[in-house]
């Protein structure tokens, strides 16, 4: 890097915090604006503190808005999904990677295709699909859903991290006599450990960001998201009781991105080769 | 695993040009059960509902009582039904928000931040992805206390004299300005993305492609387009794609912040799929629209792949 | 008996042939090594033997069972791989374990192949580490000690030592020989480094293009080169090769290009054709000294002169484009440029048929 003026170097820092103030800005807002007091017309101007900070705003919302109900349903289908998408991924990503059968190539492209299958195209169908195998409105049918839709990505990525082991790994677990599953569980998992694990956080980070499948298919039981929705909704004037709901929908998500910050930019990052 | 004494070894492997070459010993159809579970369900749930899609879009439906037989008719509605025109107007409109203008900040400030070396870039990052990461329907929240009568946006406004263009529906419940509002809330989302990507882009550029520029005289704008801009050839191919096609496929944001409103102003085509076959019961339509949109995907990304490669030769 | 047997083996990938018509028997306990250069069909005619490349056509025996359709863990051998191919997350116990868990073998038996292994190599402070954790010569040693455990019927190595730094390389070298003598295991062993090949095998197989191009020992090999192909590959510096004419005069055999003429006489030739290759390798060349029954003088300029400390390379040329390399003491004096005179030893000349290439006497 040549040298560039102090000056320089400041207005570029300047310039970066900036842009990150303004990338958080809401965020913090809605933050602090959860802490106004609760009630329409007492918008916070985003400028000022609140005269309290009313902490109740997040139990009343908590109570009113069934996030009770709306977060239990988030993490059953989360944990149900997220194990399920990664290990078939898992499974089918090794056979790609390692096999040689008929067809493998084709196969792999119609995955492929899916990466760019929009929910559009297929939601209308799915429906009365699932309406006949009478999952409808339940748990069962967002988790199915959501696992058919993450393996394309999944299977891409598991495959690629495969790939990028050296052949004479698998071959030295041949002549060890190792069987294919052995091989996967014993060797390749261990070896693909930093892509399994940005796999799942990703995946987590999908499978609880989703709404338009929660919305279609689960109105009586909703997600987090589809609840923050409906409840947003109800109480569009009282900013102070919405934005209590939207930050508790929120601090999973953000917890998990903090603590795997790192698995998240490489998953971003790298995956972004889908293109 | 079998182990016939081989006399008749002399396989010369009838066909092993058109099979793909199984290695001794390997059963053969082994890779099939890998694959299997993983397709079962992408099969049932994917491929399947597709081929269905298609079935359903050449159907008058309201997804109750029978359906007719209507050919082509609801893919005309891509010409001739306005709303679905204008939904594409929308979209295209949002692209310019979602797409280009995130693209053409990134790019530049990540031109400009290139030059120094950056502490703490981690959690610049981390701020930076945080609308990427949130739920959409949580940051889509947050923005609509932004545009709330007495939010920030109109709080600054008004300090700063301009509060006579605040409209009175306010930004969302406007005509003129629900899209474009919408579209600032994607241009917000969008931003922190690819300035991070153009970043890491940008420092994977040697240096000396820099200094060769340089010594050969050319000023920090030169720099940018003969070494910068190629050098960023992939990101943007990646950035290009995943924006326009999120784009397209927009609809948490809408749901939550305008309904698709007022009145159709902030129509896309993703929410009227989802209107027409779960409000107004034209499940036909709305299953054309679906077909439409993926097609439209396609045909995007292609295009783009195809132009970014294409520019890869000099 | 653990005899290592190829049979007219013929690879084929798609259009190329790799390795082609390959007859070749490894006795019981034999080192062979397979030397050549790079896509000379060795490291292929390994992977075969491995089990881990299909044959288009022939049969390959391990101790007398056809193995071509077995997969490698039912051919009872065992590899060590160029680059170790340790598994990165298991101990190196585990590594080393692995083959004979998967063997379901008893776990006080493993235990004990497995600290006997770690004993012969050195490594036993080693059983706890991880792969990452050690270093080059090291994770060699753990490759090798991976085989060990095994107690297969044949070791295949494929070229264990290349990613070692030159030092290790000649050290190791002497090691894994001596282990192999020790352990009494049939070794095929793959290199491109005819040092190596030299040095560690009892019978050296020079391959060229997937063909083998001669099987004997390394004296044989170095001294009776069936072709062209093998006297140039084999030795270092390697031999330097002349297009001449070869006329009979009664008892005497002249080879003669330009203005070199070499009269050889009063000795049995066989009968060459008019056009051969002659090869003489640069130990068999020196600078011209009277009185030492060396055939020539030969005129010629220096090229270059290589000062390696124990001798001299000169490489020189002759006025009719002919290049040798000359073995000279270690205080020539001679400068590139500069005329010189050298002659042959007799006995050493190495004919070869020009078309064919195949060795034809050697006077």
């Amino acid at each position: 890097m040549t040298t560039t003026s102090r000056t320089q170097v400041t207005m570029n820092y300047l310039l970066l915090i900036f842009v990150s103030g303004v990338a958080i800005y809401p965020l913090v807002g809605t933050v602090l604006a959860s802490l106004y007091p609760s009630g329409a017309g007492n918008s916070p101007t985003g400028f000022a503190l609140p005269s309290g900070f009313h902490w109740g705003n997040y139990v009343t919302a908590w109570k009113v808005g069934g996030f009770a109900g709306s977060f239990t349903t988030s993490i059953i289908v989360a944990a149900v999904m997220v194990p399920a998408s990664v290990v078939l991924s898992i499974l089918a990503g090794y056979g790609f990677a390692t096999m040689r059968f008929r067809g493998s190539k084709v196969l792999f492209y119609l995955f492929i295709l899916g990466l760019i299958i929009p929910t559009e195209a297929t939601i209308v169908p799915l429906f009365y699909d699932v309406r006949a195998i009478g999952l409808l409105d339940t748990t069962w049918a967002l988790i199915l859903l959501e696992v058919s839709g993450e393996v394309a990505f999944g299977i891409f990525w598991m495959r690629a991290a495969f790939l990028s082991a050296p052949p004479s790994l698998l071959e030295a677990a041949r002549i060890d006599g190792a069987s294919s599953w052995k091989t996967l569980w014993k060797i390749m998992v261990p070896f693909a450990r930093p892509a399994i694990l940005t796999l799942t956080v990703l995946t987590f980070a999908d499978s609880w960001n989703e709404f338009f499948l929660a919305l279609v298919f689960t109105i009586s039981h909703p997600t987090a998201p589809f609840g923050l929705a409906s409840f947003s909704g109800r109480y569009t004037t009282n900013i102070a009781l919405v934005s209590a709901a939207a930050v508790i929908v929120a601090i999973p998500i953000l917890i998990v991105f903090i603590v795997f910050q790192r698995e998240f930019m490489r998953g971003v990052l790298t995956g972004a080769v889908k293109g | 695993m079998d182990a016939e004494p081989s006399v008749a070894s002399r396989a010369v492997a009838v066909g092993s040009r058109r099979r793909p070459e199984r290695l001794p010993g390997e059963a053969r159809r082994i890779g099939y059960l890998y694959i299997a579970p993983a397709f079962i369900l992408y099969a049932a749930f994917n491929l399947l509902p597709l081929g269905q899609g298609v079935n359903t879009s050449f159907y008058d439906w309201d997804g109750i009582t029978p359906g007719t037989w209507v050919g082509l008719h609801n893919y005309t509605g891509f010409f001739t039904d306005p709303a679905i025109r204008s939904g594409y107007v929308h979209v295209l409109i949002l692209m310019v928000f979602y797409a280009f203008l995130p693209i053409v900040l990134g790019l530049f400030l990540a031109a400009l931040l290139s030059r120094i070396r950056i502490r703490g870039l981690t959690f610049f990052r981390m701020l930076l992805f945080l609308p990427l990461v949130i739920t959409d329907v949580v940051t889509a929240v947050a923005w609509t206390w932004v545009y709330d009568t007495h939010g920030p946006l109109n709080t600054v406004m008004n300090a700063v004299g301009l509060g006579h263009f605040i409209p009175s529906q306010g930004w969302l419940g406007d005509f003129n300005t629900a899209l474009p509002a919408v579209g600032v809330f994607g241009l917000w989302g969008s931003f922190g993305f690819c300035l991070i990507l153009f970043l890491a882009g940008v420092m994977k550029i040697p240096a000396s492609l820099y200094e060769a520029a340089r010594v050969d005289g050319a000023n920090a704008v030169r720099e940018f387009f003969a070494v910068t801009l190629p050098g960023l050839r992939y990101e943007l191919q990646v950035v290009l794609v995943l924006s326009v096609i999120g784009t397209l496929d927009t609809f948490d944001e809408i749901y939550v912040l305008t309904y698709g409103g007022p009145g159709t102003a902030t129509t896309v085509p993703a929410y009227l799929v989802w209107r027409r076959a779960f409000q107004s019961g034209e499940v036909g339509s709305a299953a054309a629209l679906g077909i439409t949109l993926m097609l439209i995907i396609f045909a995007v990304t292609y295009a783009i792949n195809r132009l970014m490669e294409r520019g890869a030769e000099p | 008996m653990a005899r290592v047997v190829f049979e007219s083996v013929t690879k084929n990938f798609g259009d190329v042939v790799a390795v082609r018509d390959l007859s070749l028997e490894v006795e019981d306990g034999e080192f062979v090594v397979l030397v050549g250069p790079s896509g000379s069909g060795k490291t292929t005619a390994l992977r075969l033997l491995a089990g881990l490349e299909s044959l288009t056509s022939g049969e390959i025996r391990v101790g007398d069972r056809v193995v071509d359709r077995l997969p490698p863990r039912d051919r009872d051998i065992a590899m060590v791989f160029q680059d170790y191919a340790l598994y990165p997350q298991m101990t190196v116990y585990q590594n080393l374990a692995f083959g004979l868990k998967m063997r379901k073998m008893p776990r006080d038996e493993i235990d004990r192949r497995v600290r006997r292994a770690a004993e012969m190599l050195d490594i036993v402070e080693l059983l706890q580490r991880k792969p990452r954790a050690l270093s080059g010569g090291q994770r060699q040693r753990v490759a090798l000690g991976r085989a060990l455990v095994r107690e297969p019927k044949a070791f295949l190595m494929d070229e264990p030592l290349s990613n070692l730094d030159a030092k290790l390389r000649v050290q190791t070298r002497t090691e894994i020989k001596h282990l192999q003598q020790q352990v009494g295991t049939t070794t095929v062993y793959v290199t491109h480094d005819q040092v190596e090949a030299m040095t560690m095998g009892d019978r050296v197989a020079v391959m060229s293009e997937g063909v083998l191009e001669q099987i004997g020992d390394p004296r044989t090999v170095y001294g009776e080169p069936a072709n062209v192909f093998v006297a140039g590959f084999i030795g270092s510096p390697a031999m330097s090769f002349a297009s001449v004419q070869a006329t009979r005069n009664g008892d005497a055999l002249t080879l003669s290009r330009g203005e070199l003429s070499l009269t050889l006489g009063a000795a049995r030739f066989p009968d060459v054709p008019p056009e051969v290759i002659v090869g003489v390798r640069p130990e068999h060349a020196h600078l011209w000294h009277d009185g030492e029954g060396l055939l020539g003088p030969i005129v010629a300029r220096t090229e270059f002169v290589e000062l390696l400390g124990r001798e001299t390379l000169v490489g020189v040329v002759t006025a009719g484009e002919l290049h040798f390399t000359v073995l000279a003491e270690p205080d020539a004096t001679t400068k590139p440029g500069e005329q010189v005179r050298f002659g042959l030893e007799p006995g050493h000349l190495h004919l070869f048929d020009t078309a064919t290439e195949r060795a034809l006497a050697t006077v």
